[in-house]
């Protein structure tokens, strides 16, 4: 007998019960707090261009096809999401970006994080860019700012991102969901 | 993969079919190390006399008396089949020995009366087998995931990747190899790489796990049920 299968007959029973949940979609939480935090700050500073550029054909030929940006800030996601005047269309090819990543289960960035920037996205747009990029209805929106400005590990500029989008549309904000 | 289904008992029964020899054996793979188990824990035997035992077993009541021709679906499950004939077996063999005027203690002769006689000591005899068996269904599960992944280096590293992240913690207590380290350990592009390569890891065995309960029921609408009822024993 090898050490696997000791090791499958000596443990907890309530923990190796855990094993019975791995689901066929790959479920389960794959990321602790502190890995999300880190993997958000390692995003928010990679160069835009790079990452869409390399997701999908389509999206990097329309990337391409934008304006360039006011300042050379506005080039990496973070500099992006907190830009006092972002432009609208590199927050709209984003946060398409996001939504590409959020539908693929083997896409670039875990799914936390591809959440954070459709988000973020869309509350830059509405806060700093004045314009509304999605037709999510307003309940939608709250929920995904709730749950953005909820998460640890989420970066203080776009938790506040978050929370300013949810003033805007009339949502008392301050205390967290526990 | 070991042919438990009903219709492979069947096979394994029917000595007029060529296929019986090959089914049998599968059979016996899957079921002999709980078997042994069982008796380590029930009957509190060495492992060595245990194994000796279900060698016995296995000759006489299984190869020679052929049992297994007995079992059908009306019977209930296939394991509590084999288990209440292994008990009768290792019983009388006991006996026979003489093992049990030695050497049993008050407490081991009332665990051997209980096995007929007592519903609740039955009951719990038959819970302690189930639990030894959700742990083999998942032994065998990752016995084979191993040996998948273990023929080419690109599944070797899903391997890899379910032993850190997911099985350490499991089944040894360990914490979790954090994402960077596993970047750094397996050469991998990006955290977000490994997490991909984990999601693929855990499907991989998902689907393993039910490969291995398809072959232990009847049909395959009772998979995802009988994988319920393993978790609902482990988790007691």
């Amino acid at each position: 007998m090898n050490t696997a299968d000791r090791s499958t007959f000596d443990a907890d029973h309530r923990q190796l019960s855990a094993l019975f949940d791995v689901s066929a979609d790959g479920g389960g939480q794959l990321w602790e707090d502190n890995e999300l935090g880190a993997v958000l700050r390692h995003q928010l500073a990679v160069p835009i261009r790079a990452d869409l550029r390399g997701l999908d054909p389509k999206l990097a030929r329309r990337f391409d096809a934008l304006a360039e940006p006011p300042d050379r800030a506005v080039e990496s996601f973070g500099g992006l999401l907190i830009h006092p005047a972002p432009p609208v269309e590199w927050l709209k090819a984003v946060k398409d970006f996001a939504k590409t990543c959020r539908a693929r289960p083997r896409g670039p960035i875990p799914h936390e994080i591809a959440t954070v920037l459709y988000f973020a996205c869309l509350a830059a747009a509405l806060v700093r860019g004045g314009a509304r990029i999605t037709s999510l209805a307003d309940g939608a929106l709250v929920g995904g700012f709730r749950w953005v400005a909820d998460q640890p590990w989420v970066d203080d500029a776009n938790r506040a991102l978050a929370e300013e989008a949810l003033r805007f549309l009339g949502v008392q904000t301050g205390t967290r969901t526990v | 993969m070991p042919p438990t289904r009903w219709s492979a008992v069947a096979r394994a029964g029917d000595r007029s079919l060529d296929a019986w020899v090959h089914d049998l054996e599968v059979l016996v793979r899957l079921y002999r190390p709980v078997l042994v188990r069982h008796l380590v824990s029930r009957f509190r035997m060495s492992p060595d006399r245990a194994e000796d035992t279900v060698q016995a077993f296995l000759v006489e009541k299984v190869l020679v008396q052929n049992v297994v021709r007995q079992a059908t679906p009306q019977r209930g499950r296939f394991r509590s089949f084999i288990l209440t004939v292994l008990d009768h077996f290792a019983t009388s063999r006991l006996r026979a020995q003489g093992a049990l005027k030695r050497r049993a203690t008050e407490r081991d002769a009332a665990r051997l009366d209980d096995l007929h006689e007592t519903p609740q000591g039955g009951a719990s005899v038959s819970d302690a087998f189930d639990a030894l068996w959700a742990r083999q269904v998942l032994a065998r599960a990752l016995a084979l995931m191993r040996e998948e992944c273990a023929r080419t280096k690109e599944r070797q590293i899903l391997w890899d990747l379910l032993e850190a992240r997911t099985l350490g913690p499991v089944l040894n207590n360990a914490a979790p190899l954090p994402y960077d380290e596993l970047v750094t350990r397996f050469g991998l592009r990006s955290p977000a790489e490994a997490s991909n390569l984990l999601v693929t890891a855990k499907r991989m065995f998902a689907r393993t796990l039910r490969r291995v309960v398809r072959e232990t029921v009847s049909e395959g609408r009772e998979v995802e049920s009988e994988i319920r009822e393993l978790k609902r024993i482990l988790s007691k």
